[in-house]
């Protein structure tokens, strides 16, 4: 664009960084802009009246395990210091041309750099019903109100979907003195990670905690009375009393601004290595990400170290007036300027019914999730993504004690990890993964069967990081 | 236009931190949900230091365990009193406290 002072440069007019989201990805953004670009103007656009929380500590916080204050880990002072401005509003469109952000209640936001980090938000079944009082996701703070709300005077809950959020949805549940029913469209829970062990291990617990499980039910309606729910009908006409129904059937990406003003997006908004969108000077990061090199399709990625590690990126490149100025060039990224994301390992760490599970690389064949229609919060498409051709897969098992494993081995190297209870194996099969570290002597030890693999790849891991 | 410094290498803006019988971090498993500064007896905002990867080098701590314990993601361990540990802290992320240098 001509005649537009170079904002970044010249030092003197404070460049506008506008970012629409105050998730881990826009705050990491934030962070990355004030380090770079001390007299840069910052300004986060949340719909929430809040200032940035812990999103993962949602469910901790209704299931009693931490007060509500402490998911807010930054003060107002810290906002104040770093000169970090918050907008309370509703981004309802933007305007690339102009570069502005139209806001709710008809307010206009400039900008020379837009980040949208708008996150993703819970899909609902479409069945009847479903806009009953009493169903509920857990996306956000308010959320949780919602659920406190459906909790004070219910006695039975009804849980539907799959993934991490099904889990933290049945805890709280349990944490709140309900009785917890569990409807699963398949024999297993969350079939596209786990194994049918793994997977059994989990219900197993659930059901010593009283919940009762449903295989083979699917949710068919749900039934109220006075607006309010009552009980849900399976598809086979199976009667269910409840007061809540708590729906985890995963997340969607909030393209509702990206696709209006016409960047292009597949699953995500399309990005490249430096987080710029196909649209000049706007930059995506988070779970709306789709990172993509060229015309191949890239994975959403529903973790938090990702949407810190893709903020950071976009937040780095947004101060950096070469990258700014023009549009990705898709597939072309490795010898440009600025800072890169390398999606490395996803990974992620969850608490399933009191069990630590810890998950790294490529785990699971391609393969769909009945109960998680759309991408599970606290997971990764890379998860499932096709093994390179070459080397056959082989998976081992190991049980031990308090500990289930499960490693992907690839030609000679570590390709994915479940480490499900005792975690010591959880960072060494991590790093392993990610270093591409040769197996060499001890992959045929770990193939061997009835190999203990902690006793094989501790002192591995030790030598190779020694 | 000079080349932004690479801010992802894994092996830049590294330091040794003596962290001995420390409690240390490792950033990637943190959702800073609190609960670790929550059941701290002596207050201390342990996940500002684990939002950094750092080791609790508050001199307050003594050392209980109580946030190690309580992490439900395992971010945190006790480092035993003979060992180094080389941290990593990326210059692009800002402390909570203001006036602490990053």
């Amino acid at each position: 664009m001509s005649g537009r002072p170079g904002a970044v440069q010249t030092g003197r007019q404070a460049c506008r960084h506008v970012i629409i989201g105050h998730g881990p990805a826009g705050l990491s953004a934030a962070e990355a802009i004030r380090a770079l670009d001390p007299d840069a103007s910052i300004t986060i656009v949340s719909e929430e009246p809040y200032r940035f929380y812990s999103r993962p500590g949602l469910a901790f916080y209704l299931a009693k395990r931490v007060p509500q204050e402490q998911l807010f880990s930054r003060p107002d002072a810290y906002y104040r210091h770093w000169r970090i401005d918050t907008v309370h509003a509703r981004a309802e469109g933007l305007d690339p041309t102009a570069r502005l952000v139209h806001l709710s209640g008809g307010r206009r936001l400039p900008y020379d750099r837009l980040l949208l980090a708008t996150g993703s938000a819970a899909a609902l079944p479409n069945v009847p019903g479903i806009d009953l009082a009493g169903v509920v996701t857990l996306d956000s703070l308010s959320d949780t109100r919602t659920i406190l709300d459906a909790v004070r005077q219910a006695r039975s809950a009804v849980v539907v979907g799959g993934g991490v959020t099904a889990l933290e949805l049945i805890e709280v549940f349990l944490a709140r003195g309900l009785k917890v029913h569990y409807l699963l469209r398949r024999a297993r829970y969350w079939s596209s990670v786990l194994d049918e062990a793994e997977s059994g291990l989990v219900l197993k617990r659930l059901r010593d905690e009283q919940v009762e499980i449903h295989t083979e039910t699917e949710l068919g309606q749900v039934l109220g009375r006075k607006g309010r729910v009552a009980g849900i009908e399976t598809r086979a006409g199976q009667r269910i009393g409840c007061e809540v129904l708590g729906i985890a059937i995963g997340v969607q990406p909030r393209l509702e601004l990206a696709r209006p003003a016409g960047l292009p997006t597949r699953k995500g908004v399309l990005v490249d290595g430096h987080m710029r969108s196909g649209v000049k000077d706007i930059f995506a990061a988070g779970d709306i990400a789709e990172v993509s090199d060229g015309d191949a399709p890239g994975h959403l990625n529903m973790l938090w170290p990702v949407a810190i590690a893709t903020g950071r990126t976009a937040g780095a490149n947004m101060t950096c007036a070469d990258l700014a100025d023009g549009p990705a060039a898709h597939g072309d990224t490795a010898d440009a300027p600025g800072a890169l994301y390398r999606p490395g390992t996803p990974f992620n760490v969850c608490y399933l019914a009191d069990l630590w599970v810890s998950i790294a690389g490529q785990v699971s064949p391609a393969g769909a999730d009945d109960d998680l229609r759309h991408a599970g919060r606290g997971s990764s498409e890379a998860w499932q993504a096709a093994s390179p051709d070459g080397d056959a897969l082989r998976v081992v098992s190991g049980r031990a004690p308090g500990a289930y494993q499960r490693l992907h081995v690839q030609g000679n190297q570590l390709a994915g990890a479940v480490i499900m209870g005792d975690q010591r194996l959880a960072t060494p099969a991590r790093y392993l993964i990610e270093q591409a570290i040769d197996l060499g002597p001890v992959r045929a030890a770990l193939l061997a069967p009835g190999a203990d693999l902690a006793q094989v790849l501790l002192p591995f891991y030790e030598a190779v990081r020694a | 236009m000079p080349l932004l410094p690479d801010l992802f290498a894994d092996e830049r803006e590294r330091r040794v931190a003596l962290a001995a019988g420390q409690v240390v971090s490792e950033a990637e498993r943190c959702v800073q949900c609190g609960i670790c500064a929550y059941d701290c007896p002596v207050a201390i905002d342990v996940r500002s230091y684990a939002w950094r990867g750092l080791p609790v080098t508050d001199g307050r701590c003594i050392r209980c365990g109580e946030c190690v314990r309580r992490c439900p993601r395992g971010t945190l361990s006790m480092l035993a009193a003979d060992v180094q540990c080389l941290v990593a802290t990326p210059a692009e992320i800002l402390p909570f406290t203001p006036g602490e240098g990053p």
